[in-house]
């Protein structure tokens, strides 16, 4: 089961260009099983994870974090589409 | 309870991972160079916290094995060109030799050292290594003056044919020795080109002596002091050194110059646990660090060392080693030239830390774009460290570029994820493969910052950021299996059938090699049957010469055959009579990862000549 990871708080950042209000989380609060939305920040005390918007992060049963972009139905049938035409 | 301890000295933190039981954790600690001490003793006290004892002490007293890989200190003298001043000692008519081909006269990094540090004296030894000319005392002791009256740090000694017989270089050492007393010579140390690397071409040999000695007193010292707060703490257990090759080793028994690329090897072990742990078909890294950025195949290219090459002096780990160095890092100062930004080569300490620097670096535009929040990325520091990146930035790039210091901000993460971006486009293209299909795995204290951008500008669909990327050095250290090499000389020339009493020759060879190891091995407290063996011949046919993987036994012509098609893929193709010239036997325990193969200096105080060995 996904469970969105509640942030621990919100920070203006410029990202690609455009400025932004993300989601700051804490690696070390993250569980199997969390998954955190871009536009993110995680942050821990040995490095920082940037999640742009349109990618979403999920956490594995070894703490990793798969980094992966949002699936958008609408395009997918988009292609489909092109690819039948 | 047994714990294993894998640490990673970078160039301004050190990592530790603890294992104990089924528990591990990570620490950091910040140091200073030529402060190893706090730093370490920092990241052990954190560790052993973490690993649940009251104390490092506590926790060294359980623990059995420490692997240190110590990448930096050696990259740092070969790219600021802080090693010592050296002057080479060769044979006469050799300095041309070197000089027209293997080793230029800028200095190091290229390799080089400057015409007026190289000195030449009159000896020979014939193709059977036997000696025909001596070298004179009153020569030897006018070259060596000469040097020193140059300002000489350190003497490299390389005579034509060494491997062969060592022992001018030998004597040589002793006459500098006998002719300069200690308390004089105490600060400028003989090194031989035998102790660094067996292989007959001379040129080679010189550049691995001039490189070893370079990177030497800087690696020295580390290991010692790293040793000293050990066992101050109480460890009682094995010290052992990373290097390029993914095994470990005995401080002693440490190649200075392989320590530099042992990162790489670490970044290997992690890709791989993290490659079959995930299933990835393909996993390619994104390492980035304070010095440098890697981005490369896990499992492609060689160890560090053997891309070391003069033709790239700017690039020691290339694409030979299955990494890419980009030459930047997240402390590369940032600057403005004609008008345009320019990303390193200068490093410094972020400005946002408030230590000593006021340049911009990468890591103040992370922190003015709110990428990276100040106080996480190094605790220790005063607060207001946003509102000094932005400063440095503004005053540094943004003013004279005529930008705010969000946009220059902007343009400096742009700069070097196109860089990455292209680099990586580049690399994973000569695999043959597709950026589509790669998981992009983050390591480094900042590879998960730019690493998303990466991906977006590649196209790459999904990205691995491990729990505690940053530590991926120490992580991997933690996987490196005990390997020493063995060296044995001989020369044989394979042409037509191989004969019985030929592949007798060679596995007699090989026998006298497995028993030294076994013997070694025993100090370790390894058996025989803890033991892999990997061998190595020099190959060489018209003048080029190759390192070819051979199997430990000829048993048949097929056998033959086979080993003249390796010969082939190693670039000495089209040749039908390879004549071995030396066997290197690599022993270890059998590597839990992958394992890079290597062409680099082999352990000199193991080499020896076959009595059986005889000429072409």
């Amino acid at each position: 089961m996904n469970v969105t990871a509640a942030p621990v708080g919100w920070r203006r950042v410029v990202m690609n260009g455009v400025p932004a209000t993300v989601s700051v989380s804490r690696r070390e609060s993250l569980k199997p099983g969390d998954v955190v939305t871009g536009p993110a920040v995680i942050q821990s005390r040995g490095d920082t994870c940037v999640v742009p918007d349109g990618m979403t992060c999920a956490v594995d049963e070894l703490f990793g974090a798969t980094i992966s972009r949002v699936k958008n139905p609408m395009a997918e049938e988009e292609l489909d589409a092109h690819a039948l035409a | 309870m047994s714990v294993g301890i894998g640490i990673n000295v970078g160039s301004c933190t050190i990592s530790g991972v603890f294992v104990g039981g089924a528990w591990s954790a990570a620490a950091r600690a910040a140091h200073n160079a030529g402060e190893l001490a706090s730093g370490l003793t920092s990241c052990l006290d954190d560790g052993s916290r973490r690993l649940g004892y009251p104390s490092a002490r506590d926790m060294l007293r359980e623990t059995d094995s420490v692997v240190v890989s110590t990448p930096a200190v050696g990259a740092g003298a070969l790219r600021e060109g802080s090693g010592p001043k050296m002057g080479l000692l060769v044979t006469r008519g050799l300095e041309e030799e070197l000089l027209s081909g293997h080793i230029s006269a800028d200095g190091l990094p290229g390799v080089g050292i400057p015409v007026d540090m190289i000195e030449s004296v009159d000896e020979e030894v014939d193709a059977t290594g036997k000696t025909t000319r001596e070298p004179r005392v009153d020569e030897v002791r006018e070259a060596v003056r000469r040097l020193l009256q140059r300002g000489a740090e350190t003497i490299v000694v390389s005579l034509r044919r060494s491997p062969l017989n060592p022992a001018h270089e030998t004597k040589i050492r002793e006459m500098i020795e006998h002719e300069y007393p200690p308390h004089y010579l105490g600060a400028v140390p003989v090194v031989l080109s035998v102790d660094h690397g067996t292989t007959l071409d001379d040129g080679q040999r010189t550049r691995s002596a001039l490189l070893n000695a370079y990177c030497a007193p800087g690696t020295a010292k580390l290991l010692y002091e790293a040793e000293d707060v050990l066992r101050n703490l109480g460890f009682r257990g094995v010290l052992r050194v990373l290097d390029d090759s993914g095994g470990c080793a005995r401080v002693c028994k440490t190649i200075p110059i392989a320590c530099v690329g042992s990162d790489l090897a670490a970044d290997r072990y992690v890709a791989a646990e993290i490659a079959a742990h995930r299933d990835s078909k393909e996993v390619v890294i994104l390492d980035m660090g304070a010095s440098d950025t890697r981005i490369g195949h896990p499992t492609a290219g060689e160890g560090a060392f053997s891309a070391w090459s003069p033709a790239e002096p700017s690039a020691p780990i290339s694409a030979k080693s299955g990494f890419q160095n980009l030459g930047f890092g997240s402390h590369s100062v940032l600057a403005v030239e004609d008008g345009r930004m320019v990303l390193g080569p200068k490093r410094a300490t972020p400005a946002c830390y408030g230590l000593v620097d006021d340049a911009p670096t990468l890591t103040d535009a992370f922190v003015v774009l709110g990428l990276l929040n100040p106080d996480e990325a190094a605790p220790s520091v005063a607060s207001g460290g946003a509102e000094r990146a932005r400063r440095a930035m503004e005053s540094g790039v943004a003013r004279p570029m005529g930008v705010c210091a969000e946009a220059a901000a902007e343009l400096a993460v742009t700069q070097a994820v196109g860089s990455m971006a292209s680099a990586l486009r580049e690399a994973v293209s000569r695999q043959g493969s597709d950026t589509a299909d790669i998981t992009l795995l983050a390591l480094g204290g900042a590879g998960g910052v730019v690493c998303c951008h990466v991906a977006q500008e590649l196209g790459v669909k999904e990205v691995y950021s491990p729990a505690a990327g940053w530590a991926s050095g120490a992580f991997g250290a933690l996987f490196a299996p005990v390997r020493y090499d063995y060296v044995a000389y001989g020369e044989r020339c394979f042409g037509g059938d191989c004969s019985a009493a030929d592949r007798e020759w060679y596995r007699g060879v090989v026998r006298g090699l497995e028993e030294r190891a076994v013997r070694g091995m025993r100090g370790e407290g390894l058996s025989a049957d803890d033991l892999s063996f990997e061998l190595e011949l020099e190959v060489r046919v018209d003048g080029a010469s190759a390192m070819v993987a051979a199997p430990l036994s000829l048993d048949s012509q097929g056998d033959v055959e086979e080993l003249r098609g390796r010969c082939g893929e190693e670039g000495v193709a089209g040749v039908p009579k390879p004549g071995s010239r030396s066997a290197r036997s690599s022993c270890g325990q059998p590597a839990p990862g992958p394992r890079a193969s290597r062409s680099r200096p082999r352990r000199p105080d193991l080499a020896e000549t076959s009595p059986g060995s005889r000429t072409p």
